[in-house]
């Protein structure tokens, strides 16, 4: 009788998984994929990605919108995906894939003006820069908006105009959407950078201030609140900063700003290890090996491996800080002449950058 | 030295760990995709006015789904959008004026991110930490003609400690003197939002139940608004017939060098709002950043979608409700000319807008299906607050007007607070002490 009671349990308790199974297979495919909601959250992904400066999320949303692109990688209902896409292949510096998917949508939605920001962040950081900058033209006419805004900032920030480029900044922070406390936080710490390269410590503190009240713990508000009051003399404050900040958002940056900061107060032990982990951490930071190269120049260490990725790094894209790390290796390396043709290809847009003025001195000081 | 060296190697080899190839570290990565709340109106709305039956409210609201608990940052208008109600007067399609809003914020104690530092009694309040001003300009055919302002717009209703009663001390109604025809009144700062609908009808017009329908979406939510009262003799021309819409611009800047830019730069206009629903129902997806950017008068590019539309051929295939024949002329005269011998004005160009008879005098007895109803008074002659325009739409889009009997709808009658009896008409905003009545122990006050 018991047995018979446990037999009929096993047998409903099959049914109901065989049941189940059917069912959760039924549902599974019975709703069409929302490719939209794909789409919107690949770019919460990249925003996360921003934040914590973990590279996972940007290859959770290629993973996730190319899941969501497989079925149907051309209809009309994926066009957002596919610009989502192209984000993505910008934030994993893959500039070509996203200028090529960037002209596509271009031809489908020739209005839409997010199209021209991903082909103008693709050229402007392959150094192609007029055609960077018609792209961003074209996006303000059709919208002005906080993308736009910022984006004619950097613009105007790369041919050393920063007064323009600060009131672009503006309008970008003011246009951005009250409750989108990241973008503000964003916005306001760019232009707390642009008052920093100002030399407007003040200025810069505000903004900076103003970033970390929108969002606190902002890395860019961090990072740039730090850097103000290491050049008012408060070496310990920054180092305080940027060591909470390497505990959740590391970056090589980060690692090589708190070693130099270390160094000069004579924490040379301390300083060494940051160093230690800003090499490595730009070891594999595969798309951007100017920046090793750049690092390893400025500590006189390895400069023939330094020459060889800048070079390397100037086959692939000529924009001016890539010039500019080539420029610097050479000048290490002792190539002078080298040295001087890079940094006047550095220097052709008008930039005012502190470090590419202070390198081209040097440079050019070597007569 | 061993030891310094083996932890060295340690921390490389850990930094390695967490590091994965394909990190962005140099670009900055601006912001792509950006919504712009301040410079996107939610609803127009044209009526002569029920108390001052000589004058006419143009009212068009902004910023969506303000939650009333909007702090710390709280909501305002937009210092850098120029905001503008426009009118046609002779039916050709162009402006023939425009009232142009421009606001400044403005920080009391700029040492405080505070929205106030204390109650808040009246508009002027010492306590109104970030208070904003505004000024009204009327352009008539591109000439200046009047300067009104500046004016302080109402505060948010932050809650019962913040703003006590609020709406109790000041209206923040401005008058001021009209190019012709005496008085007129304005108004800006925060309000309930007006609109009611059940936002659910878009997703069952993709198939489900129609009468699963009825709750106010909007309920609970704010919005800003701007309302503008003003002598008819001020708004028409020959014809009693007016086209109004309402746009939002923000100024370009430049990537190169071409002078010297500022905040009032050139203007490009980023959204416009006339006919409610033109955009979620008449309009196809890939048209929208075209529609935003262009005007009436070339409106002609969009007659396709009018004449034969989407919505009652998917209504069709879901619901069996048969599509009426195209091209659909009728709904032409709705969203696009005006009904003949009610709201189209002679000689008309097709032009999408809000088209008011300002001779319909208002009546005692307002029907919210409007002219459906044969209330000829509402919508679409102009709009007025309570009209039920989800139900009109739907109602005219299964072919109402051509003597199709129907009496589709989403349920939703009424807003969910009731609209005041004089100037702004709009119902107060709602307190943040009590957001969407979730809180089941609301603050004393408001």
């Amino acid at each position: 009788m018991k047995s018979n009671l446990i037999a009929v349990l096993i047998v409903v308790a099959l049914a109901a998984t065989v049941g189940m199974a059917n069912w959760r297979e039924r549902h599974r495919q019975a709703p069409r994929r929302d490719v939209a909601a794909d789409a919107r959250h690949a770019e919460e992904l990249l925003r996360q990605a921003r934040l914590t400066a973990s590279p996972r999320f940007a290859v959770e949303a290629e993973g996730l919108l190319t899941r969501a692109l497989a079925e149907d990688p051309a209809s009309p209902q994926t066009y957002e995906a596919r610009r989502a896409l192209a984000s993505v292949y910008l934030s994993r510096h893959r500039f070509r894939d996203a200028i090529a998917i960037g002209e596509q949508s271009r031809t489908e939605r020739p209005l839409d003006p997010i199209n021209y920001g991903i082909i103008g962040d693709g050229h402007l950081e392959l150094g192609d820069y007029q055609e960077a900058f018609d792209a961003f033209d074209r996006m303000m006419q059709l919208r002005p908006s906080a993308a736009a805004y910022a984006r004619v900032a950097y613009a105007r920030e790369l041919q050393g105009d920063l007064a323009a480029a600060v009131t672009s900044m503006t309008l970008a922070a003011e246009a951005t959407a009250p409750d989108d406390r990241e973008g503000l936080a964003w916005a306001r710490a760019q232009l707390g950078e642009l008052y920093l390269q100002m030399g407007s410590r003040r200025d810069a503190k505000r903004e900076f201030t103003a970033a970390s009240h929108a969002f606190p713990g902002h890395p860019f508000a961090v990072m740039g609140y730090a850097k103000t009051i290491a050049a008012e003399g408060n070496l310990a404050g920054g180092i305080d900063a940027l060591t909470e900040l390497a505990a959740r958002a590391p970056t090589p940056d980060v690692y090589a700003r708190l070693g130099e900061w270390l160094e000069r107060m004579g924490r040379r032990d301390e300083a060494e290890r940051q160093y230690a982990l800003a090499e490595s951490a730009w070891r594999m930071d595969a798309p951007e090996p100017k920046n090793l190269a750049r690092f390893l120049a400025d500590r006189g260490r390895k400069v023939d491996e330094a020459v060889a990725i800048a070079e390397r790094a100037a086959e692939e894209r000529h924009d001016i800080f890539t010039d500019d790390a080539l420029a610097w290796t050479y000048y290490k390396a002792g190539r002078i002449d080298e040295a001087k043709r890079a940094i006047a290809r550095a220097l052709r847009t008008g930039t005012k950058d502190r470090e590419i003025l202070g390198h081209a001195e040097a440079i050019c000081g070597r007569g | 030295m061993r030891k310094k060296l083996f932890v060295l190697t340690l921390v490389v080899l850990l930094a390695g760990l967490v590091m994965v190839p394909g990190r962005a570290s140099s670009h900055r990565e601006a912001p792509l995709i950006s919504s712009d709340p301040q410079a996107d109106t939610t609803d127009v709305y044209a009526f002569v006015s029920p108390d001052a039956p000589d004058t006419v409210t143009l009212i068009s609201s902004w910023i969506p789904f303000e939650n009333p608990q909007g702090g710390p940052n709280f909501y305002r208008f937009g210092d850098n959008v120029l905001y503008e109600m426009k009118i046609d007067n002779n039916g050709d399609g162009v402006e023939d004026i425009t009232y142009q809003f421009r606001f400044t914020s403005q920080t009391r104690n700029p040492d405080t991110f505070l929205y106030n530092t204390g109650p808040i009694l009246s508009p002027d309040s010492a306590n109104r930490n970030l208070f904003q001003t505004y000024t009204v300009t009327r352009i008539d055919n591109g000439r200046t003609t009047l300067t009104a302002g500046p004016m302080l717009t109402m505060p948010d209703n932050v809650g019962p400690a913040s703003t006590p009663g609020y709406g109790g001390n000041g209206s923040g109604v401005y008058e001021y003197n009209e190019v012709v025809g005496g008085r007129a009144r304005v108004f800006a700062g925060q309000t309930d939002d007006p609109f009611f609908l059940d936002l659910r009808v878009f997703d069952l017009l993709y198939g489900a139940n129609l009468s699963e329908a009825g709750v106010d979406s909007l309920a609970g939510f704010n919005v800003h608004s701007i309302a503008l009262q003003v002598p008819k003799a001020a708004l028409r021309a020959g014809s009693p017939i007016i086209g109004v819409w309402a746009t939002a611009s923000r100024p370009a800047t430049t990537t190169r060098s071409a002078g010297s830019e500022t905040s009032s730069g050139s203007f490009v206009q980023v959204s416009r709002l006339g006919m409610p629903l033109v955009n979620e129902v008449v309009l196809p997806l890939g048209q929208k950043d075209k529609w935003n950017a262009s005007k009436p008068a070339d409106d002609g590019q969009f007659l396709q979608y009018v004449t034969n539309p989407e919505v009652p051929k998917l209504l069709q295939a879901i619901y069996g409700l048969q599509a009426p024949a195209t091209p659909r002329n009728d709904l032409v005269q709705v969203f696009l000319t005006g009904v003949p011998g009610l709201n189209q004005p002679p000689g008309v160009k097709p032009a999408e807008m809000l088209r008011l008879n300002v001779d319909v005098l208002p009546t005692s007895n307002p029907q919210r299906l409007g002219v459906l109803a044969g209330d000829i008074q509402g919508f679409p002659n102009g709009r007025r607050l309570a009209d039920d325009v989800i139900d009109i739409t739907l109602q005219a889009a299964v072919g109402k007007l051509l003597g199709v009997n129907t009496t589709l709808g989403d349920g939703v009658d009424r807003n969910d607070v009731p609209f005041r009896s004089s100037f702004p008409y709009l119902g107060l905003p709602h307190s943040g002490g009590n957001p969407r009545n979730l809180n089941p122990n609301p603050p004393r006050g408001n």
